[in-house]
């Protein structure tokens, strides 16, 4: 099961709590330096999965190996303290009696102060909180927090981090910054990331690698364009954003639908869900038109529409801002780009 | 006289518990399974003595209880009944009322008021009975100056008689009407001013409000807070006593200690026993109502509207009153009587006394604290309401930890009796069977070990609660961050939960030292022979009518009593804030 650049491998993980599989039967590989989101809606058993790695929770079956060395699994078991990992939690699990600099040294507690200092220094310059390590958490802001917990998970130089919600705590507005921040200071810090996150699009901005999780089960993983326009389940399809199914009959790379024929991505036969993303229906104005805008709303920088095809199926499409449409307008619709198909079910 | 405020009343504990909480995996040996067996047998040891005064009770001697009922018993409940009503009806007015007006109006020195109206709780009932009696008795000064005055002699005046049930309902309103106060201003507090303006909107006004609003809102609070009082004065003691007005409680005391009539005692505590558990599952519904209510209280707090002229000076003088009423007339007094009886030529005497009974009040104190907050601790730790192993603390654990507190002392001085008897004859019927000993051994009746095991059973609840609440402010979280920074479980202990919980365990230690102080019954029936404490003291002489001689150690009991009412007002002020 060793691989030298795997830094942590799951095989077949499971966990249970009472008849709830909170983590089932996973199995996950990830590279040095590699930063991986794992994304799901809330009970979805991804802070399970994170604190199985961290040695927080033991497995019920399967291994764990970080770095090459099983830690559980198998008979083995390497309590959290000895797994040299970095975690940040929701919460931030700051201690609310130590000033940031000691929550920062805490880690550090095999080194001399000198040692100690220096490296705390360094660190508080590295998350832009310079002179700030006298505070006690209470005096900090929640992005300050979450800056002090990062670097205090930093401090003993991990080779992986842990990362759960660590920007839920966060207003939409400082959440892209701090986020963007935290990525560059993992990226100078030469660490392996997980991220935990219920939320879509933060994942796509954070990562080059998903991990879609459900119901304890891992459903795909790939790179945030391929899961959102290739989908291989329905519910990573619904979880990743809005789509139109749209009924048709598949013949190879090709399928048969009211909107004429279209590629496919993937090959598949017979009657069939074909997946089309709103952004992915042009509408145009011309001559030939195929259907009536029923309705429009407005949302700034784009507008939703619902059209109506002649034989009655309804199609939500995204237009930008400019496009001046109302509701009653006749429109041509088409496809952009290959789309997936689901079975139909 | 107890204050209860750790009980959960006031959020010392206000970090409320984030749901993302997962169970993790068996942290330290201690939290495990010995833990729990461990915690377990400590709660069975301190609920044997009420569970053989209700083993009792399974038994009832139909004799005695026609006995009873032909004598004192119909008067002993009549008067329980007639006090607990009373009372209630009393904080109720003057808890609800000052709550609502300090909660809804701005006046002059509202601010000073709102933590002032809390002080009375310092004073225990029997020190203010004894206050107010000698001050407005026949011979207090206030009827011999109206009798200067006027040159009237006895007979020509009516004056209210203070020492009558009255007055005692009077002055036990006086002291626990801050239970009232203290809940119904957190309810009033909590109601979202928008609310209270929508009923304005709708066309009534401020008093129609109250009566039609905020009142029923607030209703289960302020019905915990008077079932609070209520059972104060039931299981009150010291002062029904020095009233001389028999209640349930004065009676188990009387029969055990004077009458020697063990077995009426037993049964009449055992009797008590059921009344208390059904007045605490009241009250435990109450409570649970008054949280459910509450969700609807967030939003804009309410703005407390500026009073002007008449109405103004009208609301300060209101406060003014019960104040002094309440606090500064009594503690003036003792204060009065004091100088008096330390400027007298027998004080050296009397100084040396005084030194004894505060050392014997010391050493109970410190005692029965350092005991309960050890024991509380080591059942805090292992069972904790987070993450044991998997295991949560099952929320039984907590309430039958906190049956003591509801029992009146003379019920768990009688159970710990009944208890602790019976194992000092077994081991002098042994020492004279198989020892040839000829003399009775006293191993635990009449000892420290006893009253202190008393003491634990009365008081757990306060050492409980508090280091619970400390211990809820480490997040489980905490500890995972502190695991996987490589920090075993010494580590852990040793830096963050000692540090987080110190507070808590010293809060919980001065709260029990305090209420230790101020106890009578229990020190009454188990004290070792002889050894007086400053609350003894103070009550025994009062009962003589040297008042010059009791307000010394009154008045060292009001002081130490300050402390945790300190306690209370800045954890409310931080409350506000």
């Amino acid at each position: 099961m060793s691989n030298k650049h795997l830094i942590i491998t799951l095989d077949s993980v499971s966990k249970y709590y009472g008849s709830v599989r909170a983590v089932d039967n996973v199995s996950l590989s990830i590279g040095r330096g590699q930063m991986l989101v794992l994304l799901g809606s809330s009970g979805c058993g991804k802070t399970t999965a994170l604190r199985l790695i961290a040695g927080l929770e033991r497995p019920d079956a399967g291994e764990i190996w970080l770095d090459g060395d099983l830690v559980a699994g198998n008979g083995h078991w390497t309590p959290p303290e000895q797994r040299r990992i970095g975690m940040v939690f929701q919460d931030y699990a700051l201690f609310p009696h130590l000033t940031s600099m000691e929550n920062i040294a805490f880690p550090l507690h095999s080194q001399t102060a000198q040692q100690r200092r220096a490296r705390v220094e360094d660190l508080l310059a590295l998350v832009g909180m310079e002179g700030m390590g006298d505070r006690y958490p209470h005096q900090l802001s929640g992005g300050q927090q979450q800056r002090i917990a990062l670097a205090r998970a930093l401090a003993p130089h991990p080779s992986v981090v842990l990362l759960d919600e660590p920007f839920s705590n966060l207003d939409a507005f400082r959440r892209k910054q701090v986020r963007e921040e935290v990525r560059q200071i993992l990226k100078a810090a030469d660490a392996t990331g997980i991220f935990v996150t219920h939320d879509q699009e933060e994942a796509m901005g954070i990562t080059d690698v998903i991990a879609v999780m459900q119901a304890g089960r891992i459903m795909q993983v790939g790179d945030p364009a391929a899961l959102y326009r290739h989908p291989e389940l329905p519910e990573v399809a619904d979880f990743l954003g809005e789509a139109n199914r749209l009924h048709g009959i598949a013949d190879g790379l090709r399928v048969e639908t009211a909107l004429g024929t279209l590629p496919l991505a993937r090959a598949a036969h017979g009657s069939v869900k074909a997946l089309v993303r709103p952004e992915s229906i042009l509408i145009e104005r011309n001559d030939e038109s195929n259907a009536i805008v029923e309705s429009v709303r407005f949302y700034g920088y784009y507008q939703m529409l619902t059209v109506r095809l002649s034989d009655g199926t309804r199609l939500d499409a995204r237009v930008w801002a400019h496009v001046d449409v109302s509701p009653g307008d006749p429109v041509h619709v088409r496809v952009e780009g290959n789309i997936v198909t689901f079975a139909e079910g | 006289m107890v204050i209860r405020f750790m009980q959960g009343d006031v959020p010392l504990n206000s970090a409320a518990l984030p749901s993302f909480e997962r169970r993790a995996p068996r942290r330290l040996s201690f939290s495990g399974l010995p833990g729990w067996i461990l915690s377990l047998l400590l709660i069975l040891v301190m609920l044997l003595p009420l569970a053989m005064l209700l083993v009792d009770i399974l038994s009832p001697d139909f004799a005695l209880w026609q006995r009873m009922w032909r004598t004192f018993l119909p008067d002993v409940l009549w008067n329980t009944l007639r006090l607990m009503i009373g009372v209630g009806v009393g904080t109720f007015a003057i808890g609800a009322f000052f709550a609502w007006l300090i909660s809804t109006y701005s006046f002059p020195g509202r601010r000073w008021f709102e933590h002032l109206l809390l002080l009375p709780l310092a004073i225990p009932g029997f020190i203010m009975g004894f206050v107010y009696v000698t001050i407005f008795e026949y011979a207090g000064p206030v009827q011999t100056a109206l009798r200067d005055w006027f040159g009237w002699s006895r007979g020509d005046y009516w004056f209210p008689n203070i020492a009558s049930p009255g007055g005692l309902i009077i002055v036990l309103t006086l002291v626990l009407y801050p239970y009232v106060y203290i809940l119904a201003r957190a309810a009033f507090r909590e109601q979202a001013s928008s609310t209270l303006e929508a009923a304005q909107v709708m066309g009534l006004g401020r008093w129609r409000t109250f009566l039609r609003v905020s009142l029923p809102m607030a209703r289960p609070q302020i019905a915990a807070g008077v079932l609070l009082a209520i059972m104060e004065a039931m299981t009150d003691y010291g002062t029904v006593s020095y009233f001389s007005y028999p209640t349930l409680s004065e009676r188990i005391v009387v029969l055990w200690n004077t009458s020697f009539d063990i077995s009426a005692a037993t049964q009449l505590a055992a009797l008590m026993v059921v009344v208390a558990l059904v007045l605490l599952a009241v009250e435990r519904r109450m409570r649970g109502q008054a949280r459910y209510f509450q969700q609807g209280g967030y939003g804009r707090p309410l703005e407390p509207q500026p009073l002007r002229g008449r109405s103004a000076w009208l609301a300060t003088t209101a406060c003014a009153v019960l104040l002094a009423t309440a606090f500064l007339l009594p503690v003036t007094q003792l204060i009065v009587w004091t100088v008096h009886e330390i400027s007298s030529p027998t004080v050296n005497l009397l100084r040396q006394a005084m030194l004894d009974y505060a050392g014997n009040s010391f050493t109970l104190s410190v005692l029965a604290a350092a005991v309960i907050m050890v024991l509380a601790m080591l059942i805090a730790y292992a069972t904790r309401a987070h993450s044991t192993g998997g295991r949560h603390r099952p929320r039984w654990m907590a309430r039958l930890m906190t049956i003591g507190y509801a029992m009146p002392g003379a019920v768990i001085g009688a159970g710990v009796l009944t208890f602790v008897n019976p194992i000092d004859g077994a081991v002098t019927d042994f020492a004279t069977d198989v020892l040839g000993y000829m003399q009775p051994a006293y191993l635990l009746t009449g000892t420290i070990l006893a009253l202190t095991y008393a003491y634990v059973v009365r008081f757990m609840a306060v050492g409980f609660n508090s280091v619970d609440a400390s211990l809820e402010k480490v997040r489980p979280n905490m500890e995972g961050a502190a695991r996987t920074m490589g920090a075993g479980s010494w580590r852990i202990l040793r830096r963050i939960h000692f540090p987080l919980i110190r507070m808590g365990m010293v809060a919980g230690g001065i709260l029990v030292f305090v209420d230790v102080m101020k106890e009578l019954p229990i020190t009454l029936l188990l004290r070792p022979f002889g050894m007086d404490t400053l609350a003894l003291r103070a009550y025994f002489l009062s009962m003589e009518g040297w008042h010059e001689s009791a307000a010394i150690p009154a008045l060292m009991i009001v002081a130490v009593g300050l402390i945790p009412v300190y306690l209370l007002i800045r954890v409310g002020s931080r409350n506000v804030k």
